[in-house]
C-alpha cells in the first residue's frame, strides 16, 4: 500500500484547547502515554516510563507549556524512554520493587502479539507504528511528535506496515 | 482480517486494560519530584559535612574501580562516589550523586581503570558526566535533551574526556569537549558498553524480547574498518507464565516480564584490549509457576573470538502467584566485574562476597578464591564493597 493510503485512513483528532495548568495538562495527557509506553515496552515498565516522561515535563513545564503542542513533546519524551534499553531496564527494576501497586491486566493473546509485533519493530518504525495505531495520528502529526521528516514518517510506516503483515500473517487489504 | 482492522481491536484492547487512576498518578509525581528537589539540597548539606568531618561515610555498596596502582580504589554507592586512598594517606574524596534515584539506576557508569575515570548519570539522568577521582567538578559534561532522552545509552569514549552514546535519533556518537563526533547509525536496540583501552573497539550488546524468544548479543566493532563481528550469542523461551485459572499462557504484567528476560549486566575489557569479560543474567526455563534467574560469568578474546563461561554465579527463584503478584524474596545483588591492571585477575563482586579468578588467557590457573577481609588494605579491587569509618 503506497503512503497516501495511509494517510486517508486517519482522521486528525481535534486540538485541544492550551492546558492552564501542569496538573490539567497531567490530568488529560497521562491516559494516554501509558497505553504508548505499554505498547513500545511491555506492561512492565510502562507505567514508570509514562510518569517519568511527565516528570520531564513538570521539570520544564515553563519551556513546555508554551509550546505549541505539549502533548507533542510529552508524547516524543515517552516514545524515547519506552525505547530506551536502559530506560527500560531502571523502570524494570523500579516496578519490581513496588510490584504490588502497578500491576496491569493482561491482555487478550491476540491484542497482546499485536503489540509485541510492533515492539519487535526497529525503534523508529516501532514508535511511528505506536503513534499511528494507537492515536490515529496523521503522518504530520506523528513527524511533529518525533521531530521527523514526514518522508521518514512514511517510510517507516511503509516499513512498520509490512513487517507486521508478515508477521501477524494478515491481508493486506480492506475487506480480504 | 486485515492490519487496519486488527489494529483498531489492539488499540481498543490495550486501552481497556490499562485502566489508570490518574488522580493518583498525579499525587505520585507531585511527591516525587518534590523528592528529588529535596534530595538535591539535603546531598549538598551531606557533601558540606562530609567535608568538615562531622558524618561518617556511608556504607559503600556498589562497584569499585582501582586506579594504576593496586593501592587504592574508587567506589560507588547508591547516592555517591569516591575513593580511599589506604593507609597511611587516609586520603578520602566523594561526590555526592545528590538523588536517591541514582540509586536505582543498575547501570550507573562505565569505568576506565587505567585512566581512573569513570561516567555517571547525574541530574537526574539528564546529563552524562566523565568523571575522575579527587574531582568534584566533571572532566567533560554531556547535557542530554531537556526531556532527558538525548542519552539512550552511553559508555566512556575512547579519548580520555568523551562518551559515546546513542542519541535520541538513534546515532551513535563520541562526545568531548572538541565536540561531537557521529560513528554510525546505532543498530537496532544496541547498547555500546564498552571500548577496549586502546580505543580501537567498541563492544556493543543487543538485547531483544520477542514474542516467543528473548535473546542478547555481544559484538565487536572495528572502529578503523567498520565491521562488526559477532562475538556471543543467546536465547531462551520469552517468559510466559501458565494461568491456572483462564487455562492460557500470558504474559503476566507484573516486573517478571521484564526481569525475566535475559540481559548483559557488565562487560569489562582487559587492560590489554585483547580480552575482555561480561555478566549475564538469564531465565532458561520455559513457562513455570516461579521464575528463576542465574546469573553467569564469561571471558572472551577479542582476537579470536572465542568465549568461555568462566562461572555460574548463582541463581535465585522467585515463586509467581496466580494473580501474578510476587513477595520480594530474591534479595540478591547482581554482580559486577573488573580486571586487576595487570590482567592476571578477574574479580566478581556478589552479594558481598568478592572472588577472585586467576587466569592465562581465558583459561583459570586456579580454583576461584574468595577475598578476605575485604576491603584489604594490600589489595585494590575492581569491584568491591567496604565499610568506611
Amino acid at each position: 500500500m503506497e503512503s497516501e493510503s495511509l494517510d486517508a485512513l486517519v482522521v486528525a483528532p481535534v486540538r485541544k484547547a492550551p492546558a492552564a495548568s501542569f496538573d490539567d495538562f497531567y490530568l488529560a495527557e497521562f491516559p494516554h502515554l501509558v497505553p504508548l509506553a505499554r505498547a513500545l515496552c511491555g506492561a512492565a515498565a510502562a507505567d514508570d516510563i509514562a510518569q517519568e516522561a511527565m516528570l520531564a515535563a513538570y521539570r520544564n513545564w515553563r519551556r513546555v507549556s508554551q509550546l505549541r503542542a505539549p502533548e507533542a513533546w510529552v508524547r516524543r519524551t515517552c516514545a524515547n524512554l519506552a525505547v530506551s534499553a536502559f530506560r527500560r531496564r531502571v523502570s524494570e527494576v523500579k516496578a519490581y520493587v513496588r510490584l504490588s501497586h502497578s500491576l496491569l491486566p493482561p491482555l487478550s493473546p491476540d491484542d497482546e502479539a499485536f503489540w509485541a509485533a510492533v515492539r519487535g519493530l526497529p525503534k523508529r518504525q516501532a514508535q511511528a507504528a505506536a503513534l499511528r495505531y494507537l492515536y490515529e495520528l496523521s503522518v504530520t502529526e506523528i513527524a511533529e511528535t518525533l521531530e521527523i521528516s514526514e518522508g521518514s514518517v512514511k517510510q517507516h510506516l511503509s516499513r512498520a506496515r509490512t513487517a507486521l503483515l508478515r508477521e501477524l500473517h494478515l491481508d493486506a487489504e480492506e475487506g480480504q | 482480517m486485515n492490519l487496519e482492522t486488527r489494529a483498531r481491536e489492539a488499540r481498543q484492547g490495550l486501552q481497556e486494560a490499562t485502566p489508570i487512576n490518574v488522580g493518583e498518578a498525579l499525587e505520585r509525581v507531585h511527591r516525587t519530584h518534590r523528592r528529588r528537589t529535596t534530595g538535591k539540597v539535603i546531598a549538598a548539606a551531606a557533601a558540606v559535612a562530609l567535608a568538615i568531618g562531622v558524618v561518617q561515610t556511608r556504607p559503600w555498596d556498589r562497584g569499585a574501580i582501582p586506579p594504576a596502582s593496586w593501592d587504592s580504589w574508587v567506589l560507588v554507592t547508591g547516592d555517591s562516589v569516591g575513593t580511599d586512598l589506604t593507609p597511611p594517606t587516609g586520603d578520602e574524596w566523594s561526590k555526592p550523586l545528590g538523588d536517591a534515584e541514582i540509586a536505582t539506576y543498575p547501570y550507573w557508569a562505565s569505568v576506565d581503570q587505567a585512566r581512573q575515570r569513570f561516567l555517571i548519570y547525574a541530574d537526574e539522568a539528564t546529563a552524562l558526566e566523565v568523571m575522575t577521582p579527587g574531582r568534584t567538578k566533571p572532566l567533560f559534561r554531556y547535557v542530554c535533551d531537556a526531556d532527558g532522552t538525548g542519552c539512550l545509552g552511553a559508555t566512556l569514549g575512547p579519548g580520555p574526556e568523551e562518551i559515546t552514546m546513542v542519541t535520541g535519533d538513534f546515532q551513535l556518537v563520541t562526545a568531548g569537549p572538541a565536540g561531537i563526533s557521529p560513528l554510525r547509525e546505532a543498530p537496532a536496540n544496541a547498547h555500546p558498553a564498552g571500548w577496549s583501552p586502546d580505543g580501537g573497539t567498541l563492544a556493543l550488546t543487543r538485547e531483544d524480547n520477542g514474542r516467543d524468544e528473548s535473546s542478547l548479543e555481544i559484538s565487536l566493532w572495528d572502529a578503523d574498518s567498520a565491521e562488526e563481528s559477532a562475538l556471543y550469542s543467546y536465547s531462551e523461551p520469552a517468559p510466559r507464565w501458565y494461568d491456572p485459572e483462564n487455562h492460557r499462557f500470558a504474559d503476566w504484567p507484573g516486573a517478571f516480564n521484564g526481569w525475566g528476560a535475559p540481559h548483559v549486566l557488565d562487560v569489562q575489557w582487559a587492560a590489554d584490549s585483547t580480552r575482555l569479560a561480561f555478566v549475564t543474567v538469564t531465565t532458561p526455563e520455559g513457562p513455570s509457576d516461579d521464575r528463576r534467574v542465574q546469573w553467569q560469568v564469561f571471558v572472551a578474546d577479542a582476537d579470536t573470538g572465542d568465549v568461555e563461561k568462566l562461572a555460574d554465579l548463582g541463581e535465585c527463584t522467585e515463586p509467581v502467584g496466580k494473580d501474578g503478584t510476587s513477595g520480594h524474596v530474591c534479595d540478591r545483588r547482581e554482580p559486577f566485574i573488573g580486571w586487576t591492571p595487570d590482567g592476571a585477575r578477574l574479580t566478581v563482586l556478589m552479594d558481598s562476597v568478592l572472588t577472585s579468578y586467576e587466569l592465562d588467557g581465558l583459561e583459570l590457573t586456579s580454583d576461584p578464591t574468595e577475598v578476605e577481609g575485604f576491603p584489604p588494605s594490600e589489595l585494590a579491587v575492581a569491584r568491591g564493597m567496604a565499610w568506611l569509618d
